[in-house]
């Protein structure tokens, strides 16, 4: 194979998206990386240095309590435990809900497709706290869904979905759904039409057609938008803490807590890189895979 | 059939764009249809081998559709259509997607493939040479109806409309009112004073107005006066050489031209016109064709 010889001015256009890269994303995690070996100090910041001896010596002064805190401990656990479910139903949900939409919006007329998805992504204008709010508002004891359903006698006890898992998720699902419908719409919107249409001249019933062609064609979509749903949503930490219970703790909360609350740096970072592995390894598994199945061109 | 949802009709259609499903490989296309029916594996496997002899793509059963040429892509989704076994099968604009150069042998090897299996093709194109070459019947449509049906040779020799006559290859039309009408002739006369004779009798009294055309390859160009009915002279005003023929544009009296063609049987072109030359232009009587008006 032939080296591509880069001139000086390649070097140098690849050197600044390069430059940015290293001093805002690698450097920091790094230096969070770095920060979960450190012990705790009543100090400012709250920290012991990594290289200090007795009487002036260099000597590494590491400390592995984080990571065992974070193994050990139940509660850390379950954190990630409840993170990792939390994140797995929200995009879960958010496929059920999201690709027929995005599969209706990519079949709707294609003058009015544009309307439809700004109709989708609408919600985003607003604040993302006033949104949840409202929700509060809706779904609590005394809130309209509970009074119409009372009065129109369906139920005869107010239903506690206010500060229940299940409100996280339908707070979640709601609030990420254009994350998802926006990536499957694009997928989707370029499914050619003749496609079904042979299909369909080939026999294949409706549903016979959606399994064997609509369904593997967009198969790229539906795991590049339940990717970009399910990152942000395991280390949510708003969405549980406003509507959900503090019974079921989950990472973004407890990395809040350690952080803010017990000034325990070195434990907030260690659970930000556990995290961060967490994340990575599922996440490269899939974009490995999608390779595969994402060769087919269209 | 309009009725009748697409996959319960007993009808296939081959797309312009083919619409092979991407993520299957040639052997999963071509069976897709009978998965879909299903039919039994070992049947499926017959005709499978069946088709791929029959489209020559023996031994390419496993590539996928991004991995053939145009050509083989246009003979899978022939395949995937044939497996059916249809009791027509429409082909939308068929060479549309191919190089001008891979079109005459495509045609020829898709002519082929219908006479072997003999199953009644429907082609639709815009292409008048594709249409002649290919088809045993032309339907001319025009505005969505059909307004000619008949052999290549019925529809050009005998275009029923003026339409149909100037939408297939090109033609002379002569417009005006019928002087005289005897059994097996008629005569007409244009508004430019020009008399026509055709041997064809036209239903309809002296007065009515009706056309004649005739095709450039019957008109007749030379220096002397000939002794056919319909002779007029005038002056060739372009002369366009292509090889085996020569279109030439010819100026009678006035505002009207004549259009015709000449077979370069002289090789040396020691008697070619040119333009400016004074001829006459002749066709015989049974080479116009009377038109409705």
């Amino acid at each position: 194979m032939k080296r591509s010889r880069l001139t000086l001015v390649d070097r140098m256009t690849i050197a600044i998206p390069f430059t940015w890269l290293v001093a805002f994303l690698a450097l920091p995690m790094l230096s969070v990386a770095a920060l979960s070996f450190h012990s705790v100090a009543d100090s400012i910041p709250p920290v012991a240095p990594l290289f200090a001896g007795p009487h002036g010596h260099l000597a590494l002064n590491a400390s592995m309590r984080g990571f065992r805190m974070v193994t050990e401990d139940p509660l850390y656990l379950s954190s990630f435990w409840n993170g990792l479910t939390n994140a797995t139903l929200t995009a879960a949900g958010c496929i059920l809900i999201g690709f027929p939409l995005a599969f209706a919006i990519s079949r709707s007329p294609a003058r009015r497709r544009n309307l439809y998805v700004l109709l989708a992504i609408l919600p985003f204008w607003t604040s993302f706290l006033l949104r949840a709010y409202a929700w509060m508002g809706l779904i609590r004891d005394s809130g309209p869904i509970n009074s119409i359903l009372l009065s129109l006698g369906v139920i005869h006890q107010p239903i506690a979905i206010l500060y229940t898992p299940a409100a996280v998720l339908l707070v979640m699902v709601y609030s990420y759904l254009p994350f998802f419908v926006l990536p499957m719409y694009a997928v989707l919107e370029k499914l050619p039409a003749d496609l079904l249409a042979a299909a369909s001249d080939l026999g294949a019933r409706p549903a016979y057609v959606f399994r064997t062609v609509t369904l593997p064609l967009s198969l790229p979509g539906i795991i590049s938008g339940a990717i970009l749903v399910f990152v942000p949503a395991v280390g949510e930490y708003v969405i549980p803490e406003l509507v959900g219970t503090s019974s079921t703790m989950m990472i973004g909360g407890i990395l809040w807590d350690e952080f803010f609350q017990n000034r325990d740096w070195p434990l907030a970072a260690t659970i930000a890189i556990v995290t961060f592995g967490l994340l990575m390894l599922p996440a490269l598994a899939l974009r490995r895979w999608t390779g595969r199945v994402g060769s087919v061109s269209l | 059939m309009t009725g009748v949802p697409p996959f319960e009709r007993p009808v296939n259609m081959m797309f312009q764009s083919y619409a092979l499903f991407p993520h299957l490989t040639v052997a999963d296309n071509i069976v897709y249809g009978l998965k879909a029916r299903g039919t039994p594996r070992a049947e499926r496997d017959r005709s499978l081998n069946w088709a791929l002899e029959l489209v020559r793509l023996e031994g390419l059963g496993t590539r996928r559709p991004d991995q053939l040429s145009g050509g083989q892509r246009q003979r899978v989704a022939l395949a995937r259509c044939l497996v059916m076994k249809p009791a027509v099968l429409l082909l939308d604009e068929p060479m549309a997607a191919l190089d001008r150069s891979l079109r005459a042998e495509v045609q020829k090897e898709l002519a082929g493939i219908q006479r072997k299996v003999g199953t009644t093709f429907v082609l639709v194109t815009h292409d008048q040479d594709e249409a002649m070459a290919m088809s045993d019947y032309i339907a001319v449509m025009d505005q969505g109806g059909i307004v000619q049906f008949g052999t290549p040779r019925d529809v050009y020799e005998y275009p029923s409309t003026k339409f149909v006559a100037s939408f297939l290859g090109t033609i002379n039309l002569f417009e005006g009112s019928l002087v005289a009408c005897t059994a097996g002739c008629s005569r007409l006369r244009t508004e430019d004073g020009l008399e026509i004779v055709a041997s064809q009798a036209v239903p309809g009294a002296g007065g009515a107005g009706c056309a004649v055309g005739v095709r450039p390859e019957k008109v007749v160009i030379s220096r002397q006066a000939t002794a056919l009915p319909n002779s007029f002279s005038g002056t060739i005003e372009r002369l366009s050489y292509c090889g085996n023929l020569s279109h030439s544009t010819i100026r009678l009296s006035g505002r009207r031209t004549v259009e015709a063609t000449i077979v370069n049987s002289d090789h040396t072109g020691a008697n070619a016109l040119g333009p400016g030359d004074s001829v006459y232009v002749a066709f015989p009587a049974e080479a116009a064709v009377v038109l409705p008006a």
